[in-house]
C-alpha cells in the first residue's frame, strides 16, 4: 500500500475509499475519494490526518460530521464494522459510509453514492427494455405493458387492438445491401411508424423485422382500426431512400382485439399471430384482422402437420407411376414416380396437398430419399426396357445428400444405374450453377440418366443449357395447353433443339388429340398425359405391362420387317 | 460539384373543391420552400390534377431526408421513384421548389402532362419528366 493511486482493482472506478491506522493516518485513498467528498485531488495527502479531511469535505456538513465520528468511535471501541447514511450537503443525494476493519491496526472507509447506483439501475432497466438499434420499446417492454394494459378490465365498449407487423423481404434487402443499410431501414421503419401512432399507443420492435403495436380503442371506432391497418402497409410499402439506392419492402399486419380474440398476453397474441400468417399468406402486403376461421385452419395444418411426421413410420406413402409412351410405336418406355400419401381418413392424396408443408417442416428431403429407395426396389422387378424416372425437389438438391442417396438406392436395389433417370426442373438448374453442375457430373458418373423438366418455365437460355450434363428434356405442361402460336414455336425449337445436341425430348400433360397431332407434326416423339396412359397405382403395374407388351408385338407385327 | 437527384411521381390523395385543393397545393409549396432552402435543396414540382411529379436535387443527407418526410405525407399515395442518383449539376439551382402549375401546360408544345406513362414505365420516364419540367418552369419564368 504504497502507491498513491488506486490499482485497476474493480470495475467500478468511481469507487470511493480510503485506510487510515488506529491513529487516523491515511495510508491509502482510492482514485475516486476526492470526486465523492467534492474536494481537491491532492487535499488526502499521505499520512494526513482522517479528521480534519472529513471537516474539510463541503458534502459533511457539522451534524453528519459529528455522527460520522460517533460512529467510528464506536466501531473502534466495539471491533466491529459500522455504517452510516447520510445526505450530501452539496446535492441532497443519499451516501452510505461502511466503517469495516482491516487486520488489527487498520480501517477501511468506502463511500456510496445511492443516488448514482440507483440511476445506474435505471439506465441497466432502461437498456433492458430498450430496442438498442431504433431507441423503441422491445418484446419485454412489449410484453410487460400489454400484459398490463389487458389486466385492467375493460368495461362497455373499451376495446384495446394488438397489431402484429412483419416486413416483406427485408432479408432479401439484407442479404444484397448488407446489414449496414438493413439497420438503417429499420430504424427509418420505427421513425415511419411513429408518425401513425399516438401518444398512448404502445410501439414496439419485437427483433429481426418484427414490430408490433397495441392500442387503446373501442367497439365504435372498427373504422379507425381498418385505416391504422391500411396506412401501415400503405406507408411501410412505400420507396425507402438509404445512402442513395432506392429500397423497397412491404409489410404485412396481422390485428386481434382483445377482449372478443383474446384477454390475455398469450392468446391475444396468439390471434394476433394467425391473422399475420394469414395475410402473409394472402400475398402480402395487407392486413388481416383475425377471425376465429383462422384458427380451424391452424389446427387442422397442426393435425395435418402431426399425421405427415408420422406418416413414414406408418408407411401411408405409396408410389404411383405415369407411363411414358412414344408418340408413334405407342410403346412404354418409362414409368415416372409420383409420391401418393394414402391418408387414414382424408383418403389418397397428391403432392400438392401437403408438399408446401412438408417443405415448411423440413420433410421434404428424408420423403424424397424415401421415394427413391422405393421406386429403384420396385423397378429392379419390372421388364428390363423400361426406365424408372424419380423427380427430385429442390430442398434435396440443395441438402448435398442427393448423390449419395442415388448411390445408396441403386446398391440396396441391384437397380442396374442406366434405368433410372433422375428429373430436375429448369430453377433447380438456374438456382446455383457451380453446385449444380458439380452435381449433375456426380450422378452422371454414377451411370444414371438426367432429365429437366417443366422446361419452357424459367427462362433457362438455351447457351446455358449446353454447360449442363443431361439427357433429355420434359417440356412443361403450359407450352402444351396453351393455344398460342408463340408456345408451339417454342415447343418446335425446344424439338428441334433436343435433336440437335443428341438428347431426347419429352412433353408431358397430353390430354387431346389435337395436341397430340400437333406434337407430332412438329417432331415430338416422347409423351406424357392422360390421353395415351393415365397414372397407375401400384398394384395397376401388372396390367399395364401385359398391355405393353401386347402393343409391343402388335406392333413388331403390323411393322414392316427392316429390310 | 455533383449533386444526388432524385425524380418521382405520385397519386394525387388531396381531396375537395379545386379551391381547396390550390389551398393544399400552396400550403405544400410554402412548407416544401422554406424547408428546401435551409436544407440547401432545389427542385420543382408538377402537378396535373391526378398525379405528382417531382424532382429533389442536393446534399444526399438532406434529399434523403426530405425524401423520407414526403414518404410519410398522406396527400399522395403510390409513389414511383423514375431515377435516383448522382447528377453532374441542379436542374433548378434557382429554385428551392419551382412550381409548374398545369395552366401553363398550353405553352408547351408537343408535350403534354400525362403521367400515366411515368407509373407505367418508370425506367424511362426519368428524363423526360425532368426535362418536361424544366420547359414548364423556364416558360413560367
Amino acid at each position: 500500500m504504497s502507491g498513491r493511486e488506486a490499482p485497476p482493482m474493480s470495475a467500478r472506478p468511481a469507487e470511493a475509499f480510503l485506510i487510515c491506522s488506529n491513529e487516523f493516518h491515511i495510508v491509502y485513498y482510492s482514485k475516486g475519494l476526492a470526486p465523492m467528498l467534492h474536494i481537491p485531488q491532492g487535499a488526502a495527502a499521505l499520512n494526513s490526518l482522517l479528521l480534519p479531511l472529513l471537516a474539510s469535505s463541503p458534502v459533511i456538513d457539522d451534524i453528519g460530521y459529528a455522527a460520522i465520528v460517533a460512529r467510528f468511535n464506536q466501531a473502534m471501541l466495539a471491533q466491529a464494522e459500522a455504517s452510516h447514511d447520510f445526505l450530501s450537503a452539496v446535492d441532497h443525494q443519499p451516501i452510505h459510509l461502511q466503517i469495516q476493519r482491516v487486520g488489527e491496526t487498520h480501517w477501511i472507509l468506502s463511500f456510496e453514492d445511492l443516488g448514482a447506483r440507483r440511476e445506474a439501475e435505471n439506465d441497466v432497466a432502461k437498456l433492458a427494455f430498450t430496442d438498442a438499434l431504433t431507441g423503441l420499446g422491445n418484446r419485454l417492454r412489449f410484453r410487460q405493458s400489454l400484459a398490463l394494459a389487458l389486466s385492467e378490465k375493460m368495461v362497455g365498449t373499451r376495446r384495446l387492438a394488438l397489431l402484429l407487423i412483419d416486413l416483406d423481404r427485408f432479408k432479401a434487402v439484407n442479404d444484397t445491401l448488407g446489414h449496414p443499410v438493413g439497420d438503417q431501414l429499420l430504424r427509418k421503419v420505427s421513425e415511419r411508424l411513429q408518425t401513425v401512432i399516438r401518444q398512448k399507443d404502445m410501439l414496439a420492435r419485437l427483433g429481426g423485422d418484427e414490430f408490433a403495436v397495441w392500442i387503446p380503442t373501442s367497439v365504435e371506432d372498427s373504422d379507425g382500426l381498418t385505416r391504422l391497418g391500411a396506412r401501415i402497409v400503405d406507408l411501410l410499402g412505400r420507396p425507402f431512400l438509404i445512402e442513395g439506392q432506392q429500397v423497397n419492402i412491404g409489410a404485412s399486419v396481422g390485428i386481434a382485439v382483445a377482449p372478443p380474440d383474446g384477454s390475455d398476453y398469450e392468446s391475444l397474441t396468439k390471434s394476433a399471430d394467425l391473422a399475420l400468417y394469414s395475410a402473409k399468406a394472402a400475398g402480402r402486403n395487407l392486413f388481416h384482422f383475425f377471425d376465429s376461421a383462422m384458427e380451424r385452419r391452424a389446427q387442422d395444418r397442426r393435425r395435418l402437420e402431426l399425421d405427415l411426421r408420422r406418416a413414414l413410420t406408418l408407411r401411408q406413402f405409396e408410389i404411383h407411376y405415369r407411363p411414358q409412351v412414344d408418340v408413334e410405336s405407342r410403346s412404354l418406355f418409362g414409368l415416372e414416380a409420383l409420391l401418393r400419401w394414402q391418408h387414414p381418413e382424408r383418403g389418397l392424396l397428391d403432392p400438392s396437398q401437403f408438399i408446401t408443408l412438408a417443405e415448411e417442416i423440413a420433410l421434404v428431403v428424408p420423403i424424397g430419399r424415401w421415394m427413391l429407395e422405393a421406386a429403384c426396389r420396385q423397378a429392379v422387378s419390372w421388364p428390363a426396357d423400361i426406365k424408372l424416372v424419380v423427380a427430385v425437389s429442390t430442398p434435396q438438391f440443395a441438402s448435398g445428400s442427393l448423390v449419395d442417396s442415388v448411390k445408396q438406392s441403386l446398391s440396396a436395389s441391384k437397380l442396374d444405374p442406366a434405368r433410372l433417370e433422375i428429373e430436375i426442373t429448369e430453377r433447380v438448374l438456374l438456382s446455383n450453377e457451380t453446385n449444380v453442375v458439380k452435381t449433375l457430373y456426380e450422378l452422371r458418373a454414377v451411370g444414371i440418366r438426367i432429365g429437366i423438366s417443366n422446361f419452357g418455365t424459367g427462362y433457362a437460355s438455351l447457351t446455358k443449357l449446353d454447360s449442363f450434363p443431361f439427357d433429355r428434356i420434359k417440356m412443361d405442361t403450359s407450352l402444351v395447353e396453351d393455344e398460342a402460336a408463340s408456345h408451339r414455336a417454342i415447343l418446335s425449337a425446344v424439338v428441334a433443339f433436343g435433336a440437335s445436341l443428341g438428347v431426347s425430348t419429352m412433353v408431358d400433360g397430353i390430354r387431346t388429340q389435337e395436341q397430340l397431332a400437333k406434337l407430332r407434326a412438329d417432331g415430338g416423339r416422347a409423351v406424357q398425359g392422360f390421353l395415351l396412359a393415365p397414372t397407375v397405382s401400384p398394384v395397376e403395374l401388372g396390367e399395364l405391362f401385359k398391355q405393353a407388351e401386347g402393343a409391343a408385338s402388335r406392333n413388331t407385327r403390323e411393322t414392316e420387317p427392316p429390310l | 460539384m455533383g449533386v444526388y437527384q432524385i425524380v418521382y411521381c405520385s397519386k394525387n390523395r388531396i381531396a375537395g373543391s379545386p379551391e381547396e385543393v390550390d389551398a393544399a397545393i400552396n400550403s405544400i409549396l410554402s412548407t416544401a420552400r422554406s424547408k428546401n432552402k435551409q436544407a440547401d435543396i432545389s427542385g420543382a414540382l408538377l402537378f396535373n390534377g391526378v398525379a405528382f411529379a417531382q424532382v429533389l436535387e442536393g446534399p444526399l443527407d438532406a434529399v434523403e431526408n426530405i425524401f423520407e418526410h414526403i414518404q410519410c405525407d398522406t396527400r399522395h399515395s403510390d409513389v414511383v421513384v423514375l431515377r435516383n442518383g448522382e447528377s453532374p449539376f441542379r436542374v433548378f439551382s434557382d429554385w428551392s421548389m419551382a412550381y409548374a402549375d398545369p395552366a401553363a401546360v398550353g405553352n408547351i408544345p408537343n408535350s403534354k402532362i400525362d403521367l400515366d406513362e411515368a407509373f407505367e414505365n418508370p425506367a424511362t420516364s426519368g428524363s423526360r419528366i425532368v426535362s418536361l419540367l424544366e420547359q414548364l418552369v423556364a416558360a413560367a419564368a
